[in-house]
């Protein structure tokens, strides 16, 4: 990423008042709903500390974990694949869409499959990939990037839905959002019915039972696991728990923090190939988990909470630079809280820097985690590795300059003698700097300090000195 | 088969984790192999509840149902439920075929409604899956269900908190009857009826029968009709799934 781009496509947000008004909608419902509907859980709010606890206990037996799923899932009739790196993991799935001689494959929203890059793959071995989400089929058509995790298409206004609906499915313009949803459902019908191949992401997999699950509203995720002969399930390998009792209460926290549901509208579990014709369900049933840098975030102790996100999404609904700015800034399927601190985590900290620094560092996101992840912590470790640099995440210092400036500051502020000199050249130097008034209003080789806002001058006087001759004089009383 | 990839893979995550032993003991503190008092007690309150009990769940499920747009309506008799059946039949337009049909699951509950008579004065067929077939392509019922204004199903359990259905996959109840057609209809009896999500998965977890059959190939909760929020966030009942669900209780 650019150094300019997350600053650039950011202020265009700001200034898209459309947008802002969606933002504002967005965390004005699911951000309030979310934190409602954690104060009403029948155990009371702190269920989520227990889901965290449950959290780091099923990250720190992984390996044992995925061996169970795995065996389970086969024992169930399906087949697991493993792939440490993003190529792997698409290839895994252009074999099987070659041996079913796939032409078209439905697919559920999922964040993975953006990550590892997998529609355009399909698309160049020449499947038609169809996204079935409404969100991410909109953005699909539009040839755009999902700007939020469970509502992609957030950015886009019902004019622009309709114009472009219009022209890709050929129907009269409507401002009708019903009408809207109707026309997108005849279309993606056809497809389902027709396709040979369904994806997925997975949001949970029980290691006890052998089932990846999925949580919809709209079905589009029932009709891509049920009716195309064969079936792929996408999952990143920290999404995964131990036992029945350990889903229920973190499925009931997923769906309260991607959408204040007490529960989502559709919650499936898939464990395997149908049996026969009268009890359906796929042919074949694939799961594909994937490492891609997952286990350089779990070997460092200190970033490894990262690992127990759940996905919800629910961090972007209270988020207050996520509300101005939208999902496009962080550049990636990641984007809000969550985004800040794993896109630089899996693609480099240096190369995704401006993230981190333009989190606020307020706290909301840890608040309306499910499973309370301490967001704000790993991104003021991340600005440190910036500000610092390091070897084990190949961070080189963001801005040497700065760290030398900052090197000599500390150097001053701890000789008192030179901290003097240096203060009377700076006075006797901002005489000659521009002003508005009192105020300093451009201070050259640092304008960034200046540009948004005026500099206060150094006083004339220190303080201490204003101190020792103010307290050397007698109250008036 | 554990592959190359796989141990590969698994041999990663134990160096991330700087994990030695690999004989799998960590996994008999993470899932639970007995039942807690907890459990027992879950266990005991709902076999012990009696039919009292179970109207009030009724009531609450009715309550929350409206609330998700789940249309609860308690029957008296069979006949009962297919006449209010044949109502909302006779109150809908057709909207994936020419014509009006029904697809039903052959289940006890769903075939005592007797559908097949109930809806011939109205001319409106009624499908139920036949015979298996080997091939697993799309099966001549499934055609049907393409194309279905209403699928009757039946369910496993009605969870009241969250008026929930759930429902696993066995012959001659494929889940595609629950998705496809543009009404969804499940009747069920008054013992079918859970408080909430800890009932069902205490059951799930501990009863012998369930344990015995275990989760199916696939296992669906389905809460309210199909809907999305996507465009403007904006809610639209209908996205890809049924518009309307009903449950219809047994309760003589």
């Amino acid at each position: 990423m650019k150094q300019s781009s997350y600053i650039n496509i950011a202020r265009d947000a700001i200034r898209n008042p459309v947008l802002r008004k969606a933002l504002f909608g967005l965390q004005d419902r699911f951000g309030k709903g979310t934190a409602k509907g954690y104060l009403e859980l029948p155990e009371g709010p702190e269920l989520r500390l227990l889901a965290h606890d449950i959290r780091r206990q099923t990250i720190e037996n992984l390996d044992d974990l995925l061996a169970l799923l795995a065996a389970n899932v086969r024992n169930n009739g399906g087949h697991v694949h493993f792939a440490l790196d993003a190529e792997t993991a698409v290839r895994h799935c252009l074999d099987i869409a070659a041996q079913h001689d796939v032409r078209m494959a439905v697919k559920g929203k999922s964040m993975l499959t953006e990550e590892i890059g997998l529609n355009p793959a399909l698309e160049s071995a020449g499947v038609e990939v169809v996204e079935t989400d409404l969100g991410e089929y909109i953005i699909q058509l539009a040839g755009e990037n999902p700007s939020h995790i469970i509502a992609p298409a957030i950015h886009k206004t019902r004019q622009e839905i309709s114009s472009l609906f219009s022209e890709k499915l050929g129907i009269p313009k409507t401002d009708d959002i019903p009408t809207l949803t109707l026309a997108a459902r005849k279309a993606l019908r056809k497809k389902f019915l027709q396709a040979d191949m369904g994806i997925s992401g997975c949001n949970l997999a029980c290691a006890e039972t052998g089932h990846v699950t999925t949580v919809s509203n709209e079905g589009n995720i029932r009709m891509t696991t049920t009716l195309p002969k064969v079936y792929v399930a996408f999952m990143g390998m920290e999404r995964i728990v131990a036992d029945l009792r350990d889903h229920q209460i973190l499925f009931r926290l997923l769906s309260l923090g991607a959408a204040a549901q007490k529960i989502g509208g559709y919650v499936s579990y898939l464990g395997g190939p149908g049996k026969d014709t009268l009890s359906a369900g796929p042919r074949e049933f694939h799961l594909i988990i994937v490492d891609n840098g997952r286990s350089r975030i779990l070997a460092d102790p200190e970033f490894r909470e990262m690992l127990y996100c759940l996905r919800c999404g629910g961090c972007l609904n209270v988020c207050p630079v996520y509300g101005e700015i939208g999902g496009h800034a962080y550049a990636s399927a990641y984007s809000g809280p969550v985004g800040a601190v794993v896109t630089p985590l899996l693609r480099g900290i240096n190369r995704f820097a401006d993230l981190c620094q333009g989190e606020t560092l307020c706290g909301a996101c840890m608040d309306a985690c499910p499973v309370n992840i301490d967001l704000p912590r790993m991104l003021l470790l991340l600005r440190n590795k910036l500000a610092e640099g390091d070897h084990q995440w190949d961070v080189h210092v963001k801005n040497p300059l700065e760290q030398f400036i900052f090197g000599m500051w500390s150097h001053l502020v701890q000789h008192p003698l030179l901290y003097d000199v240096a203060l009377r050249l700076a006075r006797m130097g901002q005489t000659l700097v521009p002003k508005h008034g009192q105020m300093i209003s451009r201070l050259p080789f640092a304008e960034g300090w200046t540009r948004s806002r005026d500099l206060k001058k150094i006083a004339d006087q220190r303080f201490i000195h204003r101190y020792r001759s103010l307290a050397g004089r007698q109250p008036h009383d | 088969m554990i592959d190359t990839e796989q141990t590969a893979f698994i041999q990663q995550i134990r160096t991330a984790l700087k994990h030695t032993d690999a004989d799998g003991t960590r996994l008999h503190g993470l899932i639970q192999n007995s039942p807690e008092e907890a459990d027992r007690t879950v266990l005991s309150r709902i076999q012990d509840r009696d039919r009292k009990g179970r109207l009030k769940l009724l009531e609450r499920l009715n309550q929350i149902g409206q609330s998700v747009n789940v249309d609860v309506t308690p029957a008296r008799s069979p006949a009962d439920v297919s006449d209010a059946i044949a109502k909302i039949v006779a109150d809908r337009n057709p909207e994936w075929g020419d014509r009006k049909s029904v697809v039903a699951w052959n289940h006890p509950l769903v075939n005592s409604l007797d559908l097949f008579n109930a809806l011939e004065p109205l001319n409106i067929p009624v499908h139920a899956p036949q015979t298996a077939t080997a091939d697993s392509g799309a099966s001549p019922f499934r055609r049907r269900a393409e194309t279905a204004l209403i699928g009757v199903t039946s369910a496993d359990f009605a969870l009241a908190e969250t008026a929930t259905l759930t429902m696993k996959t066995r012959t001659g109840q494929p889940l595609y009857v629950s998705l496809l057609p543009s009404i969804h209809i499940a009747v069920i009896g008054l013992d079918q009826i859970l408080s909430n999500l800890k009932e069902l998965y205490t059951l799930l977890k501990w009863d012998p029968v369930q344990q015995a059959e275990g989760l199916t190939n696939t296992m669906t909760f389905i809460t309210g009709p199909s809907k999305t929020a996507d465009i403007e966030a904006t809610m639209v009942q209908g996205a890809h799934g049924p518009r309307e669900v009903h449950i219809f209780v047994r309760v003589e």
